[in-house]
């Protein structure tokens, strides 16, 4: 019985695993503009720093 | 707006001077965003949105949106804290006064308690220099407490006030200023400081990053056994014209598990003040002092992203720049300057970046040598 569910499992994950050439065309433009329109923002720290775990609490 | 671009990997990298942020994205997205920041009309932007990358003019309405909502935070007004203005602080009672002395350089510190005390010196400790107070010193500095904040100021003039809770961005401070009155240059000498730790072994150094706890010191200190040398740690300071990492004399904090292992090589560990933060005890490694009276800048050979994981078998590979880029930019000040900021990027781009992550001390050790001899 519990062979059966994990290659069920199995079957059901590997479905769900497209490659990005598929996925691009499961979804069209929509996943062109998505693609397009990713950027990651990064704030530098504005002042200097020790490390946050450094020791040195204790207030 | 001020701003300039950078390509790599296929990608674009834009630095806005106004709130000194860093943003990666896709060259053809980075395009129409440069467009947009010079003006580009809605029409024309919908234009070649169309023909060039053959969007529906939904789409390039959404993407038009998005341009605008980048470059409108971008104007926002900046929320760089301002430094509050000078003052004297002849009114504070001092309880100690210590000099610190490196690179024939000497700066005097006057606390105001033995807490505030016990925040930064136990890491400046080898550097303590007995002296006439009143001769050849080149900077005072003064940290009292006032309103429940850590107040810093350095020859009467105010470098920042801190809560309790931000101790860490004091000590952050009073190493940038340690930095420069002990090589007398200013923020404006410098690339960055990194959270990391820097070791060298002839004319190149390696950086050794990632979060506190994943075994940077550790790593540091067990390359100290194996033919390296200290540089930083914990405050890796980039000289801005050279490029160079620069040697910053604070001690190693070493957590106090791996002080008996690390003993039979520093057996100065068992001796040296300890700390407790938390839970956790740390205890002092300082370098050699014959090391330290040399100002010493070296070139980067390598990023290392560390990552110690009990059990875990040892994983080296390259990491991609968006990747590196992702981890070190948040963790570090950037000097917020254009000139700077471009010499960093360029620099963290033209080095190699590389994950490791070990917990076998010798593979580890066995690892950075053969990237230190170009053996990999």
């Amino acid at each position: 019985m519990k062979m059966r569910k994990k290659s069920n499992l199995k079957t059901k994950k590997s479905t769900e695993n497209v490659s990005r050439r598929e996925a691009l065309k499961k979804f069209g433009k929509y996943a062109t503009v998505t693609a397009l329109g990713t950027f990651i923002l990064l704030n530098p720290k504005q002042a200097q720093a020790a490390s946050p775990g450094a020791p040195g609490g204790g207030f | 707006m001020e701003y300039y671009s950078k390509s790599f990997d296929g990608k674009k990298i834009i630095w806005f001077k106004s709130k000194n942020q860093y943003l990666i994205l896709e060259n053809a997205f980075s395009n129409l965003l440069i467009k947009c920041i010079n003006g580009l009309s809605h029409e024309d932007f919908k234009e070649t949105c169309m023909s060039e990358y053959n969007l529906s003019p939904i789409e390039c309405i959404q993407l038009y949106r998005k341009c605008k909502e980048i470059i409108q935070d971008q104007d926002a007004t900046s929320n760089f804290s301002k430094r509050p203005s000078s003052f004297l602080v002849l009114n504070y009672e001092m309880s100690s006064s210590i000099v610190y002395q490196w690179n024939a350089q000497r700066v005097c510190v006057n606390y105001a308690s033995e807490k505030l005390k016990n925040l930064v010196h136990p890491k400046f400790h080898h550097l303590t220099h007995i002296c006439d107070v009143e001769r050849s010193i080149g900077s005072i500095f003064h940290v009292f407490k006032e309103d429940n904040k850590i107040v810093l100021s350095v020859d009467e003039e105010c470098f920042g006030e801190w809560g309790f809770n931000e101790f860490h961005l004091f000590q952050g401070k009073f190493s940038m200023c340690m930095l420069n009155h002990f090589t007398r240059k200013k923020d404006k000498n410098w690339l960055a400081t990194l959270h990391a730790s820097a070791v060298y072994k002839q004319d190149s150094c390696l950086v050794l990053l990632g979060e506190s706890g994943k075994g940077k010191s550790i790593a540091t200190s067990l390359l100290l056994t194996n033919g390296y040398q200290h540089l930083a740690d914990d405050f890796v300071p980039i000289e801005a014209d050279s490029k160079r990492i620069f040697a910053f004399p604070q001690a190693v904090s070493i957590k106090e598990a791996m002080v008996n292992p690390l003993s039979k090589y520093f057996p100065q560990l068992l001796s040296s003040i300890c700390k407790k933060k938390d839970e956790i005890q740390f205890r002092y490694l300082h370098p050699e002092i014959n090391q330290l009276q040399i100002q010493k800048s070296k070139k980067c050979k390598a990023f290392v992203f560390i990552n110690y994981s009990k059990g875990s078998t040892t994983k080296f590979s390259s990491l991609t720049k968006t990747r590196a880029l992702e981890l070190l930019i948040p963790d570090s000040w950037i000097s917020p300057l254009e000139k700077n900021s471009m010499a960093f990027l360029d620099l963290i781009l033209e080095t190699p970046c590389y994950t490791l992550e070990y917990s076998d001390n010798s593979s580890m050790l066995k690892l950075i040598d053969q990237l230190m001899n170009n053996e990999l």
